[in-house]
């Protein structure tokens, strides 16, 4: 069905505008609308599946507007990958999303935001070439700008003017690298196996491009503006940011690595040792500092800088296993920090504590969601064999064949810090000042179920057998390599 | 039909004569007689565009003053963008300033002047020669100054005075240079080539000297630093004329002059002889990052446009002046795309100031409350002044940057990136705080503004997407003759 990558991008984007042009309607049937949008998202894109599970691709295009501006929505076996977990999780976040906002301000705005989006995401993941992908970049910056700021105070307006500067910024960093690739090959598409010849300008053009994707995932030293957009935003959009709005670099890194430039080019640049080197940085710098933190959002943030390094790690080895570590992480990662995230804001809305010293004794308040908490802790410490275990397991082996056992070490290291900054969180909540007798969460049923669904696919997936994202993920690194 | 294009100078004349004899309570007829003053001249340059689209190029001799001294007229692709866009954009500013005006005094002046300013502005696109280019060029600078000081304030004369002085001694140095060349190049008459290169032989300093000269000439209206002083002070002036004549039409002239100059005049060949166009570069580079930075300090709105402006008409000189295919394709493309666009800025503006009375950005708090749609169309603007995709601002970034990296000369495509973080730092603040800060705005009861405003707005935005998503069909394939034709490609 050759529609597909359109309509996976469309459905969301034309909901966007009905939501805002009917804004009047009772709010229940704009509610109804929107997860129902989601839901078509999801399946529009699932669909997908049967054609490009053996290496296919299918392309639905309007040929150039403007040179060099055309819409080409593309799927190929990557992806498909990323926008399944995206729209999967949308769908999650959206739903939590109507019990978050509830009766809140600005709700219509919130919810053609929102829907934008997932508009920009998905257009990010279905694009053929590089300027599709500016295009739905650029539409993530302003629809996450305006999401992120959705309190108007003045913490959210300081992390989202912090936010949208670094990302016009990084929009500009890959249109820099857009034209110098345009200039070098003439043409700005996805190829499998890349077609830049080696120059020096394409070496400043990766580091454009490393600017500007590096900025998106929050790596070091530009990840400065995660730490504040993340605590300042409602929780299903920090849910979002952390869970998918990286991840868009970190795909934006692997498209540039492997089909412009030729995973070739990029190691005889020498480029994949400083994003290694880089990775490692974020990684340690992530959970080092995520230890310090007392605000829980700001914890979570800074444990999401650390986990985009396992990412980023993955993507600087450029082997098959490790690329296979890293589409596995980003798929547990968007679950497990998606959880995480709804429990804070689970939190937030039912006891509006926000700092981890408050919290004592809150698993009795709300048993549920501390639960779900303690499953997605457990996920992300890496305990086998739950699903960032398998990442790093995939990830270690692959430094070590690629003769790099330090890495390792900076993998165990980072899972004890980790192990160091959930746990505490996990065992305050359960330990009350004085015994008191469990009372079931009171939060709207929406939050709780879809942070509930969330928690249980985190696990649900290390007991899955086959265990088929690990097998789609291998089979994607194995057509990439 | 074959001269249909040269009526387009005359008919605007005669229109501002008709608007002249309407008394001033007449607004009605008045303003039919206006508006469609520049729709007939709209029409007559548009019928011809095809035309030159498809390759013809139309010539006609007024008079010959002397040998090699006449005022002669052509339409070819340069010129033909340059009428084109401004006749299309005089109609909505003309439609706009009846909104605008209606609380105004002395609209019949004020409409006369604006109704004739079109005529010279059409006299400049379609100059076959420089000397009748200087004469269209002063007698714009002469009609547009009762624009300026419209309001007769003490500060209106001030800028009035500054405008003045700076557009004849600007003026004076085109006159110097022409009277120089007049003897090397055959009658200075503009061919896509250049005329001046057999002369480089032996007057290599004397046509560097006149190039400078030339530049520094038409610079001045082209608001290249340190020549631009007189554009802030002018934006005392309404808000219409600021918007047409300081956004898009005296400003571009100057620019327009520029490019003339640099590639019908001396040619590509003869630049990169006499290896000039660096040091030009040089001071665009200084002319973008300055006028950025002092745009980040105004507190008054449209100082702030004005000075975004200064380093609009930069990246447009800055274009040519990489002397490479694209690089000028950029320029030429950005001379669209920044004046639909800084239109609508300053149209939004114009709005914002008619029915708040808001002038400043510090009042501007909430104001999203009062005007959503306005400023809505402002954001839009703004972010395709910044080069977000796939608004029209973009095209021409693509085209500028590719330039630069054609021309061997990443750096200053550098600067653009630069400039384009900077102009997100003096836009977003407007509008930030338009719509997330408290003030004490009121929604609208009813429209938000004058029909007759708020339409041009709307339809000059929708534009600014169609030139963006559609520039394959707009503006490009013209664009392409101009840099095939100078580029002998």
């Amino acid at each position: 069905m050759p529609f597909l990558p359109a309509t996976t991008v469309l459905i969301p984007l034309i909901s966007a505008g009905v939501i805002m042009i009917f804004s009047k309607t009772r709010e229940l049937y704009l509610k109804i609308f929107m997860v129902c949008s989601a839901v078509f998202a999801l399946i529009s894109s699932l669909l997908m599946y049967p054609a490009v599970k053996d290496g296919g691709s299918i392309a639905t295009g309007t040929g150039y507007l403007a040179w060099p501006l055309s819409f080409t929505f593309r799927v190929d076996a990557l992806g498909f990958f990323f926008a399944m977990v995206f729209s999967f999780c949308f769908l999650l976040i959206i739903i939590y999303s109507l019990g978050y906002v509830g009766h809140g301000h600005a709700r219509v705005r919130y919810y053609s935001l929102i829907l934008l989006a997932e508009t920009a995401v998905l257009g990010i993941a279905m694009s053929a070439s590089l300027v599709g992908f500016l295009v739905f970049f650029e539409l993530l910056t302003v629809s996450a700008y305006l999401l992120v700021i959705h309190e108007e105070d003045e913490i959210a307006m300081f992390a989202g003017a912090k936010f949208l500067y670094m990302s016009l910024a990084a929009g500009l960093a890959i249109f820099f690298g857009l034209v110098t690739v345009n200039y070098l090959a003439g043409r700005t598409d996805f190829v499998p196996g890349g077609y830049l010849p080696a120059s020096p300008l394409a070496l400043y053009a990766l580091f454009a491009f490393l600017l500007g994707f590096g900025i998106k995932a929050g790596m070091f030293p530009v990840h400065i503006w995660l730490p504040d957009a993340h605590p300042a935003a409602p929780a299903p959009v920090s849910a979002m940011l952390s869970g998918l709005s990286i991840k868009t670099g970190a795909y934006g890194l692997i498209r540039v690595f492997h089909d412009v430039y030729g995973i070739g080019l990029v190691r005889e640049l020498s480029f994949d040792r400083i994003l290694l080197a880089l990775a490692v940085v974020t990684i340690l710098l992530g959970s080092a500092l995520a230890l310090q933190q007392d605000h829980l959002k700001r914890r979570l943030a800074y444990s999401s800088i650390a986990q985009i390094g396992y990412i980023l790690l993955g993507i600087a080895l450029l082997t098959e296993r490790a690329m296979l570590g890293a589409l596995f992480h980003v798929f547990s990662h968007a679950l497990m920090k998606g959880t995480l995230f709804l429990c804070a804001g689970a939190v937030i809305v039912q006891s509006g504590k926000k700092y981890i010293s408050q919290m004592k004794g809150i698993g009795f308040e709300m048993p549920l969601v501390m639960f779900s908490f303690a499953l997605a802790s457990l996920t992300i410490v890496g305990i086998p064999p739950f699903n960032a275990f398998i990442s790093k397991w995939h990830l270690a082996l692959a430094s070590l064949e690629s003769g790099r056992g330090v890495l390792v070490a900076v993998l165990m290291a980072s899972s004890f810090l980790n192990a160091f900054y959930y746990f505490p969180v996990v065992i305050t909540a359960f330990t009350p000042a004085e015994p008191g007798r469990i009372r079931l969460d009171r939060i709207p049923a929406s939050m709780l179920w879809t942070t509930l669904v969330m928690a249980l696919f985190c696990v649900g997936f290390a007991f899955a057998r086959p265990h088929w994202p690990v097998m789609l993920a291998s089979r994607i690194s194995a057509l990439m390599f | 039909m074959e001269i249909s294009p040269f009526w387009s100078i005359l008919v605007p004349v005669i229109g501002a004569v008709l608007v002249a004899l309407i008394r001033e309570e007449g607004d009605r007829p008045r303003h039919a007689v206006a508006v469609s003053t520049t729709i007939i001249t709209f029409t007559l340059v548009a019928t011809a565009f095809p035309a030159v689209l498809g390759g013809e190029t139309f010539s006609f001799t007024l008079f010959q003053i002397s040998r090699g001294l006449s005022i002669a007229f052509t339409v070819e692709p340069l010129g033909m963008i340059f009428a084109f866009l401004a006749s299309m954009l005089w109609m909505f500013a003309m439609v706009y300033s009846t909104g605008y005006m209606s609380h105004e005094h002395h609209r019949r002046r004020y409409f006369t002047f604006y109704t004739v300013a079109l005529s010279a502005t059409m006299g400049v696109a379609f100059s076959a020669n420089l000397f009748t280019l200087y004469i269209f060029y002063e007698y714009l600078a002469l009609i547009t100054y009762p624009l300026v000081i419209h309001e007769q304030t003490e500060e209106a004369y001030a800028a009035g005075t500054k405008y003045i002085i700076y557009c004849f001694s600007s003026g004076a140095l085109v006159f110097l240079a022409m009277f120089s060349l007049g003897g090397l190049g055959e009658g200075l008459t503009f061919t896509p080539t250049g005329v001046l290169l057999p002369a480089v032989a032996d007057h290599r300093l004397l046509l560097s000297l006149m190039f400078f000269v030339c530049v520094a000439g038409f610079g001045v209206k082209a608001a290249i630093m340190p020549l631009h002083s007189w554009l802030p002070s002018a934006m005392v002036a309404p808000t219409p004329v600021s918007a047409l004549l300081h956004a898009v039409a005296i400003v571009k002239t100057g620019v327009f002059g520029v490019i003339r100059v640099m590639f019908y005049l001396f040619g590509v060949e003869t630049l990169k002889e006499l290896g000039v166009a660096n040091v030009l570069s040089a001071v665009l580079v200084l002319t973008i990052l300055i006028a950025s930075i002092l745009a980040i300090k105004q507190e008054k709105l449209k100082s702030r446009l004005a000075y975004s402006t200064i380093g609009q008409l930069g990246y447009i000189t800055l274009g040519a002046t990489m002397l490479s295919p694209l690089g000028v394709a950029g320029g030429v493309a950005h001379i669209v795309n920044h004046a639909i666009l800084k239109i609508v800025l300053f149209f939004c503006a114009g709005a914002v100031i008619t029915q708040t009375g808001v002038t400043h950005i510090h009042q501007m708090k909430g104001i999203g409350r009062r005007m959503p749609y306005t400023m809505f169309f402002f954001t839009l603007a703004a972010l395709g002044l910044i080069g977000v995709l796939p608004l029209a601002g973009y095209i021409s970034k693509l085209y500028l940057l590719g330039g630069s990296l054609q021309a061997g000369k990443p750096v200053l495509g550098f600067v653009l990136l630069v400039s384009a973080v900077l102009n997100s730092i003096y836009y977003f603040p407007i509008i930030i705080a338009a719509y997330f800060q408290e003030g004490s705005f009121e929604a609208p009861k009813g429209l938000e503004s004058p029909p007759s405003m708020f339409i041009p707005t709307a339809v000059l935005m929708v534009f600014g997407f169609l030139f963006g998503l559609f520039a394959h069909y707009t503006t490009l394939p013209i664009v392409n003759r101009v840099v095939a034709a100078i580029f002998q490609l």
